[in-house]
């Protein structure tokens, strides 16, 4: 607490608390911001959410003027997606990478810090845009020729493709980061096939983002071109071909939603075996299941595309890869399943988000294969059938195993407890509003109800349906408070959590809440997939750390942030002045030249 | 209770739960298809058919699966929460023999889904019937153009927002875009199909007996501001009234001497209407009328609106108030519109109604 003679000495204190996340190089820190950035994101597209169902929530609305409504759906996907979903699966990858593998820090510290510090500053790119001239209004998808200079007037767009490519290029070098560092920095004894579940789920994802980010960045730099530099990539009156756009977008589009999905099915590994209290079931399946799934993800993007004139024979073939892609996923749900087989169940708030993720994903699961056939997707395709899907397996899926990551790993990063009152409050009550939204959309969907309407009609039979759904999406904003007020309540707590409370098996749990900067004292030998449950069973002690043991951390920098600076100013550059793109090489470049001299000891 | 019928009662009462909410699922689903303007469980063509028996099949096949999941994420939770005295099996991993078989399974129900799929893909997206009924859609923002051409290919007329066709006719509708891409879509007689710039993409139906009457359609990928607002309709009808419908459209506009029409016909003309929007009068009828020369059409061709029930693509019924609202500021009803506010006078707009009436 600073006082009138504290003078200097108290204002430098308080500048260095500043100054120590500005130039952190540490996971957990970086992991932190990650979190609380990309929740920031959630609750503001969720206000979108909210304000898109009061619109429709009566035929003939009035909350939202065409014009809005477009910008607000297009914004919703983009935020969820890029703002929120990815940036906090980021979060959890961030903290939890090197304390799974029993490493002290992800292989290139300043690197990590990078991804982030960019990942901020393509997300205020993208965000500004709704008071710049207007959000984008296209879709998240934003066909061509929609996107052209032609259609969409204005630099909505513009802001898209810039915010997008640098947010790709912070997710870029962050899945580098990732699968260099769980191939290379395992602790001893953890061979591949003794890697947390989630790990796994994370290397997948990381090569997923890695093979698919490059050919949408080629994609928006075609569509920048097209609409400021008057190439013709997508243009059809000059030769262009408006499919190119979809082909290359869903090619990065369809594994991106694996790499939505996939840390949540990772999350949900690790929680039910420990609230079960038995080991997963068929880890090997599991795993290889994950990995196929990642692989398939690339040869499935054209059901996408069933409608736009195909061709009979690639649209039967895309049917069969999309209906294959079940497979290993069904493999997956009853793998979970069994492992609460035999159990002895805990249920915990994480518990239960996990156990519903299984239900809700699997629903979506289902409406997917549904119209992984062109003939049923030829009814389906662009109505509200397809918006419940996505929103099952999105929101039921991936939205739901983050909450039960948050409720599960909250005393480890905090060392306090989430209320499991309000907990369970906030997981009926969102669990009700989640079904009570999209639930009703497989209903308006196939009673016709296109998607992308900022209006309807009355005389569509589609006004009841309508009204639940927003009901419903307002009890998930009020679960959404409860848990806000849960977590103020709770920072306020003293950290009292133990090492491990859940009786964990995995390495994370075998260091104190929070962890130190170091991570471990020592790290644990490792057996098994579950190490701490199989060296309990063979009686093997992690010895204490030894006396004088001096750990060497990276050192701060703040070169990450310049250099995420000089790329920041780069796209605002390309949004405004040209001029700035000079500056901003410029202190890019300083950036990167600080860095590659300065000391790392 | 003993333990094993306990058991059992929470077996059968899980399953009975879970059948009563896919009851309740069904009857919702049902009711989506029952008098539903834009329903696409009530299959009025034999394509829709086709398609609908494989949603048939789909459906059942997935309430299938959801029951058994459901069912078993509910007796699990509840059989298996923690219970004073009862140790969790911890010496299970795995069991190679039920991993296969819920690998198998899947599969079956895959290679059981894939086979209809792909006779009904083949057959729906085949080449048309002989004889079929040559129409070319072109979607526009935000309206639908229709072109119907002779069986040489020639161009016999061309109308907007509403379609008509005999029943039990091959129709083959080749698709075209003006702008950006839109979708053709009537749930009752066919599948959605894009509207792809550079692109000739084409769908034919035929329609069922008995299916004479309106069915709904609308655009269906998203092209920009109004997209909500771009909608039509097609009119199956018996081969007579199609016949009577076809040799007035394509007869010339009709003339009228009435003093309120010629009024409004210069209003067209003098608000440069005719820039954008045909109405071919007969030579005889109007010598001095203007047609203007463009060949694709800005507006939709107006020279039989009144044989039409609607008005700005089937947005809204074509009655006097809602010409009216249309006519005094057409941004204000559809966002994005290309027809401007021409800020027309009351009277002005009288005198233009009188003339569209009169466009039968």
């Amino acid at each position: 607490m600073a006082t009138a003679t504290d003078g200097v000495g108290a204002v430098q204190a308080e500048q260095s608390k500043v100054w120590e996340w500005l130039t952190t190089v540490d996971h957990k820190k970086i992991g932190t911001m990650y979190g609380i950035t990309g929740f920031t994101y959630f609750l503001i597209s969720g206000l979108t959410a909210l304000a898109i169902r009061t619109q429709l929530a009566v035929p003939n609305g009035n909350v939202l003027s065409a014009e809005l409504y477009n910008q607000f759906f297009t914004m919703h996907a983009l935020m969820m997606i890029f703002l929120a979903i990815m940036p906090m699966g980021a979060s959890f990858f961030n903290y939890f990478i090197p304390l799974q593998i029993g490493a002290r820090d992800v292989a290139f510290p300043r690197l990590n810090a990078l991804s982030y510090w960019v990942f901020l500053s393509g997300s205020l790119i993208l965000f500004s845009s709704f008071f710049l001239g207007g959000a984008p209004d296209a879709g998240w998808f934003a066909y061509a020729p929609l996107t052209d200079a032609k259609y969409s007037v204005g630099s909505g767009l513009d802001f898209y493709c810039v915010g997008l490519i640098i947010l790709g290029l912070s997710s870029l070098m962050a899945s580098l980061n990732f699968a260099v560092t769980i191939l290379n920095m395992r602790a001893p004894g953890m061979t591949m096939m003794r890697l947390p579940v989630y790990m796994w789920m994370t290397l997948v994802v990381s090569f997923l983002l890695i093979l698919s980010l490059p050919i949408v960045t080629v994609a928006l730099v075609m569509l920048y071109f097209d609409r400021n530099f008057t190439t013709n990539f997508f243009t059809p009156e000059a030769g262009g071909d408006p499919i190119l756009w979809q082909h290359l977008f869903w090619l990065f589009g369809h594994p991106e939603v694996y790499v939505l999905i996939l840390p949540s099915m990772g999350i949900v590994s690790e929680v039910i075996p420990v609230f079960s209290r038995k080991p997963l079931f068929g880890y090997s399946a599991i795993v290889f299941a994950g990995a196929s799934i990642g692989v398939l993800g690339f040869g499935v993007w054209a059901h996408h595309m069933f409608t736009t004139g195909l061709g009979t024979v690639p649209a039967l073939v895309f049917s069969a890869t999309t209906m294959g892609i079940g497979v290993p996923t069904g493999v997956k749900i009853f793998n979970w399943l069994s492992t609460m087989y035999g159990g002895s169940i805990r249920f915990t708030t994480s518990m239960y988000f996990a156990v519903a993720f299984i239900a809700m994903f699997t629903i979506g699961g289902i409406s997917g294969v549904m119209h992984a056939s062109p003939a049923v997707d030829s009814q389906h395709q662009d109505t509200y059938f397809v918006v419940a899907h996505i929103h099952y397996v999105l929101f039921g899926g991936a939205i739901m195993g983050i909450f039960s990551g948050i409720f599960y790993w909250w005393p480890k990063m905090t060392g306090r407890f989430l209320s499991e009152t309000s907990g369970k409050w906030s997981f009926w009550v969102m669990f009700a509003g989640m079904n009570l939204t999209f639930f009703p959309m497989h209903f308006l969907g196939v009673s016709g109800m296109p998607r992308r309407i900022y209006t309807y009609d009355e005389g569509f039979g589609w006004d009841d349906w309508n009204m639940v759904a927003t009901i419903g999406s307002y009890l998930i904003g009020v679960s959404i408070l409860i848990f806000l007020i849960n977590v103020f309540r709770t920072m306020r707590q003293p950290a009292t959590a133990p090492d491990n409370p859940w009786d964990a098996p995995t390495l994370e749990w075998a260091t104190s809440s929070p962890p130190p900067e170091h991570d471990f004292d020592v790290v644990p030998e490792v057996h098994s997939s579950i190490p701490l449950w199989t060296n309990r069973e063979m009686g093997i002690v992690t010895p204490e750390a030894p006396e004088g043991l001096h750990i060497h951390l990276p050192p701060s920098s703040y070169m990450p942030l310049i250099l995420a600076i000089g790329v920041g100013l780069i796209g605002v550059g390309l949004l405004s002045h040209l001029a700035l793109v000079g500056i901003g090489v410029a202190i890019a470049t300083y950036g990167v030249w600080g860095w590659s001299i300065e000391p790392t000891d | 209770m003993t333990g094993r019928s306990r058991q059992i009662v929470l077996v059968v009462a899980s399953f009975v739960a879970v059948a009563f909410v896919s009851w309740l699922i069904f009857i919702a689903f049902d009711g989506a298809a029952i008098d539903k303007r834009m329903s696409t469980l009530n299959p009025l063509s034999d394509q829709a058919q086709e398609y609908h028996d494989v949603y048939v099949l789909v459906w059942w096949l997935s309430g299938a699966v959801f029951v058994v999941i459901m069912a078993a994420t509910l007796i699990l939770s509840i059989h298996y929460r923690e219970r004073p005295g009862v140790e969790p099996r911890r010496d299970i991993h795995g069991n190679t023999r039920l991993e296969i078989l819920w690998t198998i399974i899947p599969i079956v129900i895959v290679l059981i889904m894939v086979v209809p799929t792909f006779d009904a893909v083949l057959s729906v997206e085949g080449d048309a019937e002989e004889g079929a009924l040559e129409v070319t859609a072109t979607g526009h923002q935000w309206w639908f153009e229709f072109t119907y051409h002779d069986s040489d290919g020639n161009e016999l007329f061309r109308t907007a927002n509403e379609m008509h066709v005999p029943v039990e006719q091959a129709v083959n509708v080749s698709l075209v875009s003006n702008d950006v891409i839109h979708a053709f879509w009537v749930p009752a007689l066919f599948g959605k199909k894009d509207m792809m710039p550079g692109h000739n993409n084409r769908l034919w139906f035929k329609s069922k007996p008995g299916t004479e009457g309106m069915h709904y359609g609308q655009c269906v990928e998203y092209c920009g501001d109004s997209h909500a607002n771009m909608r039509f309709r097609i009119f199956v009808e018996s081969p007579a009234d199609y016949d009577a419908w076809v040799n007035n459209q394509i007869a010339k506009a009709k003339w009228s001497d009435d003093e309120l029409v010629n009024a409004g016909r210069e209003v067209f003309v003098a608000k440069a209407c005719n820039s954008c929007h045909q109405v071919e009068y007969s030579k005889s009828d109007a010598p001095d009328w203007l047609v203007p020369p463009t060949v694709a059409a800005i507006g939709p061709n107006l020279s039989h609106l009144a044989s039409r029930t609607t008005i700005a693509s089937a947005l809204l019924d074509r009655d006097e108030s809602n010409l009216r609202s249309w006519l005094k500021n057409p941004p204000g009803i559809k966002p994005g519109s290309r027809m401007p506010n021409l800020e027309l006078t009351d009277d002005e707009i009288t005198k233009l109604i009188a003339m569209l009436d009169s466009l039968e």
